[in-house]
């Protein structure tokens, strides 16, 4: 039935190993294009050492090829990584485009390759193997979308300073996707090579790349199908316009043209994104006794230090956001920060997370060094958990996907596990989802569960970010103006939740405009103004304080305040 | 020796009109318009078109090309970049976006000129030649090199000196802050693309021009090195791209003296990547299209 | 009581499914000082964004002399004589002093101010006319941020926390300049965190809270009013 259409099958196949390349990436937030340049690479390199006699007798030579390939592609792609992950977006993808030209350029002006003549190879590569080699990757990437590797992949591409937050470790994370997509797209050329039995260096050039681009954002790259689908899908159109008797040129790189513009205006998940299932409700999923006795292991004990920090300061050119700020945190207490805008709060709790590096003075949270900048995810494993004054949750992960992530640190990997379907792959996805089952029920979103970040109301998406910070089960948690928009009602419930994290032996550094709930929830509160703190003590002493008062109501005539 | 060096500086006059329109849109809008390749052929299809067709001269021919160019961006920026504004991905979908917006073009000037290369009627314009200093240029080279300084250092100044450029400069460092003082972003944004485009247009006139001929494919070896010309002379820096377009046409002649024109390719790609890896805000990177 | 030259019909602002402003109700006479006052997150700058235009109300109407602008884009808006300062200032620093200030006039080309009356009233501002305005400290991007919207003779001037992160020293000197342009006969609608000395320099004042106004009326009884202390404190 299907004979004659062999080698547009095929080319289905090669299209979607192709489209992988990119996905590998794309699911990782990154735009690379360097993929041409793998592939060629990996290409040229396999006629080296391809036999051209079968293997056995009977089994396709490419078999060494494929491995070789990756490898190529693999190491290229780390190679080439170590300079240019530092760059982003578009600069990413324009250095990426300047290896696949210059490896191009290269391999024409090379002798072995004689050239931009090309060399003539064996066709090896049949219908299946190259269906097989799809299905295998097509299962990797089924396996991993929901490991932790996976998760942590998704966090990346979502938002890199919350991923890090979370013990995510962003550079290691972006490597991956990079070396990973190279492996893939060294299979590809070496697949190409031994398919069409003829490649020269203008095989592997910039138009390939929009092709496998294209493909691989038309099928979507949020669903493991998507490149097979985006695939299926560019070789459809032409048999269908074929059919329909509109045989022009033009007319297939129009149709395909508008149908891109359409997915990426209206459908931004590709074409794979149409046949998701409405995202299902998660199942309750219960700590077991020994799994939470676990997850509180190595606290501290109440009363201990665990932070302190001597004459810290950050300045941004000319602007001082904080000066010389000594404190100290101890195990067990919840410790406010106020102060008015600008005041330097924000930016205290960004060095004491790790997120930035301070100019001056120095200091420890949970005996991890103030420093260096990028390396957020070391506070997160030590035990450093925080929420964002301005919401960074996961957008385009359901609220407990979202605090899955969290519990990076307290999981571990699960990827190569979960190919191999081993038993212990189970537990700890057990763990994870019975931690933010817990976390998600603690903050009552658990009826809100599998709706987006975007679809909840301001104090849920609060909520929902504390949760996130809850399941790596800090020791220290960081709260960034978590009442900020909630009303009354909603900030009542909030500062009972704090009460009951202290209660659990958590530590809390909370920054909050709303006075009222630090003066009732906080042990202890600190008051900063012009980067400075100008008070701090018990809540009640703070509240009446003078100069308290002054910075947040502004000077009094008489140079008393009549009401507090 | 000198003569190679002379060509050098006609090509890279254009390289860096075709690069100068691409940096306006990134500098002001944080848009990467891979539509612009596309916009340049087109011009050069439109332009041999109203040549052949009307047998219009070159001085009415340029302004109605640029005119055309414009419409185009203000469609592209319609179609291609504005319903994404807001959107979480709108970066990368604003890249796939201009890309499909490309190949849509593309495929309309296939469907109407087919896939041969169309050429300028012969005699269309003088092939008078001229000997300076022992190199010989054709008037034409002349004509281009004169055009495309001109039309640069307009845009520097319009950008500079213009309300419109100091609405545009206020929309690239804070659209928010342009609104409150009054600035139309909507209109700053089209009228961006309208100047962007109708400069890229221009620049297929030219290259098609000094070719003889143009082909569907014309504007796939000039994005490439429109890269690299943006990357060296900074991303967003008029001045770094006219420098930087003129710098590879310079540095794509001496490899072709000193090597072999295969190895042509290899110069712009390894000084882009390179600039990447080192520095990458560009050789001029300071200079910005803000700050010109 | 002659009819307000602005008035702010119950207008409700949200972002996503967040409601910023519940129903405010907020109006000025011509010539008139009012102040909005109320702890961060109030809802005070939103009101604003919807009075400028910055956001579209969801609900409501911003009538301006008489006009519904409700629709209107926030660059017709200025060009009509409704300006706003916005909050942190905002202004251009890559661009010179000069060039924020011309472009602050180019909305109202006939009515703007000559850029020399500017200098006069600023004369800090002078001295620095051809640097880029990231140079100037804090204070003086907030004259310059306030000497831009002055520049386009504006009818009604919206302030939106003018004296956060200014020195007292400073926050001084911006209340003075806000007692010029009153005596200009500029309308002013001032949002401020510092709200004793806000109410002191209006006449009229309103207290948000979680995006709603809880207490309004003459600026003196609000500073007499336990009640609003506690809005911020929540002392008992």
């Amino acid at each position: 039935m299907l004979a004659g259409y062999d080698t547009l099958i095929t080319t289905v196949a090669l299209g979607a190993i192709l489209a992988y390349s990119f996905y590998v990436v794309l699911m990782a937030g990154q735009l690379s294009l360097g993929q041409a340049g793998f592939a060629s690479l990996a290409a040229y390199t396999s006629t080296l050492v391809v036999p051209t006699e079968p293997l056995f007798g009977s089994l396709s030579p490419v078999l060494i090829g494929i491995p070789v390939g990756a490898l190529v592609g693999g190491a290229a792609a780390f190679v080439l990584g170590l300079p240019v992950l530092r760059l982003r977006g578009v600069f990413l993808a324009i250095a990426t485009i300047a290896f696949g030209e210059m490896v191009r350029v290269f391999m024409t002006n090379a002798e072995w390759t004689r050239g931009a003549l090309g060399m003539r190879l064996d066709k090896w590569v049949t219908i299946d193997l190259a269906w097989i080699v799809v299905a295998v990757l097509a299962y990797l990437f089924w396996r991993l979308g929901p490991s932790r590797t996976g998760r942590a992949f998704a966090a990346v591409r979502e938002d890199e300073l919350a991923a890090g937050s979370m013990g995510v470790d962003v550079v290691r994370t972006r490597m991956a996707s990079f070396v990973g997509s190279g492996m893939i797209a060294g299979v590809y050329g070496v697949m190409f090579a031994y398919f069409f039995g003829r490649i020269t260096p203008g095989s592997f050039d910039f138009g390939l790349m929009m092709d496998g681009l294209v493909t691989a954002v038309l099928g979507g790259y949020l669903v493991f199908f998507g490149p097979v689908l985006g695939a299926g899908f560019l070789s459809a159109v032409p048999e269908g316009l074929d059919a329909t008797g509109l045989e022009a040129g033009w007319v297939y790189p129009f149709f395909t043209g508008l149908l891109l513009l359409a997915v990426i205006l209206f459908l931004p998940g590709g074409l794979s994104s149409l046949f998701l299932r409405r995202r299902r409700r998660p199942k309750p999923v219960e700590l077991t006794d020994a799994e939470r006795a676990g997850l509180f292991a190595g606290y501290s004990e109440p009363g201990t230090e665990i932070a302190r920090v001597r004459g810290l300061g950050k300045s941004y050119g000319a602007v001082q956001a904080v000066r010389s700020v000594d404190l100290e945190l101890k195990s067990g207490e919840i410790l406010g920060v106020i102060g008015p805008n600008g005041a330097g709060k924000t930016t205290l709790i960004n060095m004491l997370s790790g997120l930035e590096p301070p100019t001056s003075g120095e200091g420890e949270v949970l005996d991890v060094k103030l420093g260096q900048t990028g390396r957020s995810h070391r506070f997160a494993r030590a035990g450093v958990s925080r929420t964002f004054q301005h919401s960074k949750l996961f957008n385009r992960l359901s609220a407990f996907e979202n605090v899955l992530v969290g519990t990076h640190v307290k999981v571990k990997g699960t990827f190569l596990k979960r190919l191999l379907w081993l038993p212990s792959a189970r537990r700890e996805e057990h763990l994870a989802l019975a931690v933010a089952w817990e976390q998600i029920r603690r903050v009552g979103l658990e009826d809100r569960a599998h709706l987006r970040p975007g679809s909840l109301s301001y104090g849920d998406q609060r909520r929902l970010e504390i949760a996130r910070a809850l399941a790596s089960y800090p020791e220290l948690l960081i709260l960034d103006e978590p009442a900020a928009g909630m009303n009354h009602v909603e900030a009542g419930e909030l500062a009972e939740l704090i009460g009951s994290l202290a209660a659990d032996g958590i530590t809390v550094l909370l920054i909050e405009h709303n006075v009222k709930m630090v003066l009732d929830t906080c042990t202890r509160v600190v008051v900063m103004n012009f980067g400075e703190v100008i008070a701090s003590g018990e809540p009640r002493e703070v509240a009446t304080d003078p100069k308290v008062v002054e910075a947040y109501l502004g000077a009094e005539d008489t140079g008393e305040s009549q009401y507090v | 020796m000198l003569q190679q060096l002379a060509n050098g500086v006609f090509s890279g006059a254009i390289y860096a009109l075709f690069a100068i329109g691409f940096t306006l849109v990134f500098g002001i809008l944080r848009h990467l318009n891979l539509a612009h390749a596309a916009i340049f052929t087109a011009g050069a299809f439109v332009g041999i078109e109203l040549a052949t067709r009307s047998g219009i001269p070159l001085w009415l021919l340029l302004p109605i090309v640029a005119a055309a160019g414009g419409i185009a961006g203000v469609l592209l920026e319609r179609v291609a970049f504005r319903p994404l504004a807001g959107r979480d991905d709108e970066h990368f979908a604003g890249l796939i976006s201009s890309v499909a917006f490309g190949s849509v073009l593309i495929a309309l000037l296939q469907a109407r000129y087919g896939t041969e290369p169309q050429s300028f009627p012969s005699g269309y314009f003088p092939n008078q030649l001229y000997e300076i200093a022992g190199v010989r240029v054709t008037l034409v080279q002349l004509l281009t090199l004169g055009l495309a300084l001109a039309l640069m250092l307009g845009l520097a100044w319009l950008v500079s000196k213009s309300s419109l450029g100091r609405s545009m400069r206020a929309v690239a460092e804070n659209p928010t802050a342009a609104r409150v003082v009054g600035v139309n972003v909507g209109r700053v944004t089209a009228g961006t693309y309208a100047l962007s485009s109708s400069l890229g247009a221009v620049a297929g006139v030219l290259l098609s021009i000094n070719l003889g001929q143009a082909n569907r494919d014309l504007g796939l070896s000039i994005e490439l090195i429109g890269f690299a010309v943006i990357i060296l002379g900074g991303l967003g820096s008029l001045w770094g791209a006219m420098a930087a377009g003129l710098i590879l046409g310079l540095a794509e002649a001496l490899t072709i003296h000193l090597f072999d024109s295969t190895w042509k390719g290899l110069v712009a790609f390894a000084l882009l990547f390179a600039v990447l890896v080192l520095r990458p805000k560009g050789l001029f990177g300071s200079v910005r299209v803000r700050e010109v | 009581m002659s009819s307000p030259i602005l008035s702010v019909e119950s207008v409700h602002v949200s972002y996503g499914r967040v409601e910023a402003v519940r129903g405010v109700s907020v109006e000025v006479d011509e010539g008139g000082l009012i102040a909005l006052v109320g702890a961060n997150g109030a809802g005070k700058s939103s009101v604003l964004a919807a009075v400028s235009g910055l956001v579209r109300p969801k609900a409501g109407k911003v009538l301006f002399d008489g006009r519904d602008v409700t629709r209107w884009p926030a660059h017709r808006r200025v060009g009509a004589g409704l300006v706003l300062v916005p909050e942190g200032r905002q202004i251009l620093g890559t661009l010179t002093v000069a060039e924020n200030l011309r472009l602050g006039a180019h909305r109202r080309r006939r009515q703007a101010a000559p850029i020399e009356d500017m200098f006069e009233l600023f004369p800090v501002l002078a001295e620095r006319r051809n640097l880029p305005a990231s140079a100037l400290s804090g204070g003086e991007q907030q004259m310059l941020a306030i000497a831009r919207a002055m520049i386009a003779r504006p009818r009604v001037m919206l302030l939106d926390e003018p004296s956060m992160g200014l020195a007292p020293k400073m926050v001084d000197e911006v209340f003075t300049v806000i007692e010029k342009i009153r005596a200009t006969g500029v309308t002013v609608v001032l949002v401020e965190q510092n709200a004793r000395r806000a109410l002191r320099a209006a006449e009229h004042g309103y207290v948000l809270d979680t995006g709603e106004i809880t207490h309004s009326g003459p600026a003196k009884e609000l500073l007499d009013n336990p009640r609003v202390v506690e809005a911020y404190l929540g002392a008992e």
